[in-house]
């Protein structure tokens, strides 16, 4: 017992030595890396990937964006399981195929070829098809501009009336978030209105506010 | 802050909410977040993983310089192996003991009354035969059990005598008993081995339990898809997955009624989760037009035993969807959708406590202590568990493994169940009007001066005769009521019924 406690100490310390050893390697060499990198955009990347084959680049550009591949696919197919599989056949067959594709911006491509892929597979499946429909996003452009940056004075204004027009909740939710700057987690915190709540008031706020503020320049 | 963290969690303050800016002007990013928040899991983790993966597949000739630290690494984990093992080798438990035995033959746990009872029967014996060595006699062994079942004592099965008795005879009866239609599985053997030569079968004939000891070559099959046994209240939770195997151990074998073993079956095991992955328990599975039925367990899962082959099923939890599935697999999981409308507030009323002497009724109570509850397979709702140990309690197992109970009344010649009595006054109806127009006292308050009308009643009649919950339907005035009040409470009695009884008082 006494030796097997001695022969297991030693190893102990042989094992925080080589430990040590590693961080101290793996210091320097960062040191290194840290001079020679240089952010690359996707579009240089997926350029680099085209003219050497090199599969490196490409597993770079597309570790980039794993996170939201994977996120859709969670969404879509509600499995963690199947999810990550989905994550790592889209990468074996885009390694194949981007070749022969002309692409402007990566992200939105990828963003559709994820979704069909998800689409494909829920086809194979089911007959049916269950999808949010998300009548979310890409509407009030302009609001959101108005509401995020500063403005002259006499949008303002159309803009504050038509603020106070809207709803107790809607107000609310689009005060806090856009003048008071906070998250949505700390307006459901304030507030106490439920997270699906808080986004489709703003979601809605938004919408009335662009008619309103459409309608009161239609009328000047 | 990058979109990590916000998927870790970290949903406040102005990087968050930066996030949730740009995810409304990009639908990849929403959709992104949609889906973590909707599925849970270690998302990050995972995604470490991925990236990971594809880095090392993606990776060209340039990782060589990291060659010194793989090495490093790998001389690690061998000198942490080593380590290991010898920490092992000197490691004395009865784990390991237990582990050391001959493969073939495995410990069981039972329930811990029952060990000390066979302890008290051993000593018994111990005490009659001082020169013996009685060790317990291995007599159930389960192949290819999956590690799970490691016991800190070992412990043997005992076999009741009746049924000992039916095993030798019959080798058909345990087919029937325990073989399912589906054959090729692991199989349970119950061989048992004469540990001690000095102790033969008779030592034991005056006890009512038997060691039921048979030769090697005679084997019960129990064949079922996996190495799972339940003994009352010993579950081990990998083991859950597949149909539990009762083996039936209780004293009164008579209890254990072969009928609930369908001949033409099948056995339908999964489990219920809900959206989220996580197990439903207490959820009811059920075969449509049958009355078998199963419920799940801590993990959800569930094992059915269904009438026939081809059976429909049907999932059901509250607050939940439920879900039918015609011609399920074996294994079958099932995943329940939350129901859209949202449970309100659930108003619970107690009607009080009431003392046992104040009861006129008669009351029969049954404990849920070992004698009765643990020596059963178990099943599947209460009312199966309280089934023929009640006088005058009856249980009828219903449509989709909901029971009926029935307290007395229902074997009477007239088998309505719920027909409508409407209580009347003892000294008949006449009588009553008599009683009330000649007792009546009017009341002289100033608010009843000069106040015509009746004044109705409503009450229910106790299992005495006497009205109870006495509430006036229609008021004229609050002393009118009252007098009325007292005269229904001080009236005749009356017959009894389930109904209400609506009086009308004049003034």
């Amino acid at each position: 017992m006494f030796f097997y406690y001695k022969f297991h100490k030693a190893t102990n310390i042989f094992r925080i030595f080589v430990f040590r050893s590693c961080i101290h390697t793996k210091k320097g060499l960062n040191f290194f890396k840290k001079n020679t990198k240089i952010e690359e955009t996707d579009e240089e990347l997926l350029l680099k990937y085209k003219d050497s084959g090199d599969s490196e680049y490409f597993g770079k550009l597309y570790n980039r964006y794993i996170p939201l591949v994977y996120g859709v696919c969670l969404k879509y197919l509600q499995n963690e399981d199947k999810a990550q599989d989905a994550v790592m056949e889209i990468f074996e067959n885009l390694l194949l195929k981007i070749s022969g594709y002309n692409i402007k911006v990566f992200k939105t491509w990828l963003y559709s070829v994820v979704k069909n892929h998800c689409f494909h597979i829920l086809k194979e499946n089911k007959r049916e098809l269950v999808v949010d429909f998300d009548s979310n996003l890409m509407e009030s452009d302009d609001v959101l501009t108005l509401l995020s940056e500063e403005i002259n004075d006499d949008r303002e204004n159309i803009l504050n009336k038509c603020i106070e027009k809207l709803p107790e909740p809607q107000r609310i939710s689009v005060y806090k978030f856009f003048y008071e700057d906070l998250s949505y987690a700390e307006i459901v915190e304030i507030t106490g209105y439920h997270l699906k709540s808080v986004k489709s008031y703003i979601q809605n706020g938004k919408r009335n506010l662009k008619n309103c503020i459409e309608s009161s320049i239609t009328e000047e | 802050m990058n979109i990590l963290d916000y998927i870790k969690g970290n949903r406040r303050g102005k990087h968050a909410r930066k996030i949730e800016l740009e995810a409304m002007q990009d639908p990849f990013l929403s959709d992104a977040i949609e889906g973590f928040d909707s599925v849970k899991g270690d998302h990050a983790n995972k995604i470490a993983q991925m990236q990971a993966k594809i880095s090392a597949r993606s990776s060209s000739s340039k990782s060589k310089k990291y060659l010194g630290l793989r090495i490093a690494a790998a001389a690690i984990v061998v000198i942490g192996l080593l380590s290991g093992y010898f920490t092992l080798m000197n490691h004395q438990t009865s784990m390991l003991s237990a582990n050391e035995n001959d493969g073939i033959y495995i410990n069981i746990y039972a329930p811990e009354e029952y060990i000390d009872k066979k302890r008290a029967e051993l000593a018994e014996i111990q005490e009659r035969q001082p020169n013996s060595n009685p060790t317990l006699k291995a007599v159930v062994d389960i192949e290819n059990l999956n590690e799970v079942m490691k016991p800190f004592e070992p412990m043997n099965i005992y076999i009741p005598e009746s049924y000992a008795e039916m095993q030798k005879g019959n080798n058909r009866i345990e087919e029937e008993l325990f073989s399912t239609p589906n054959k090729q599985t692991d199989k349970l053997y119950a061989v048992a081995e004469k540990a001690n030569e000095n102790i033969s079968d008779n030592d034991f004939s005056s006890k009512k339990d038997k060691i039921y000891s048979q030769s090697t070559t005679e084997r019960w099959s129990i064949s079922n898809d996996t190495s799972h046994i339940s003994l009352g209240a010993a579950y081990s939770k990998e083991e859950s997955k597949e149909a539990p195997l009762n083996a039936p151990l209780s004293e009164s074998f008579a209890d254990y009624s072969l009928a609930k073993r369908p001949s033409s079956s099948k056995i339908i095991t999964g489990k219920v989760l809900d959206q989220n992955g996580e197990p439903l328990v207490g959820a009811i599975i059920s075969e449509k037009g049958s009355d078998a039925g199963a419920v799940t367990d801590i993990d959800g899962y569930f094992s059915l035993n269904t009438k026939t082959n081809s059976p429909e099923i049907v999932a059901k939890y509250i607050g939940f969807e439920p879900v039918i599935i015609s011609n399920p697999s074996n294994q079958q999981d099932i995943i329940l959708k939350e129901d859209r409308l949202a449970l309100d507030e659930v108003v619970v009323i107690g009607y009080g406590t009431q003392k046992k002497s104040s009861i006129t009724g008669s009351i029969s109570s049954v404990k849920a202590n070992n004698e009765s509850f643990y020596k059963k397979a178990p099943v599947p709702s209460a009312g199966d568990a309280i089934t023929g140990k009640l006088a005058g309690v009856q249980v009828k197992q219903a449509e989709q493994s909901e029971s009926k109970i029935r307290i007395r009344g229902a074997s009477s010649l007239d088998s309505a169940e719920n027909k409508n009595i409407v209580p009347k006054p003892l000294i008949g109806e006449k009588e009553y009007k008599k009683y009330l127009e000649n007792n009546l006292i009017r009341p002289t308050t100033d608010e009843c001066k000069n106040k015509k009308g009746e004044v109705v009643v409503e009450f229910s009649v106790d299992n005495q005769g006497s009205p109870i919950n006495i509430i006036v339907v229609k008021s004229i005035c609050n002393a009118f009521d009252n007098e009325a009040i007292r005269l229904v409470k001080n009236g005749s009695k009356w017959t009894t019924g389930n109904q209400k009884v609506k009086v009308e008082v004049k003034f």
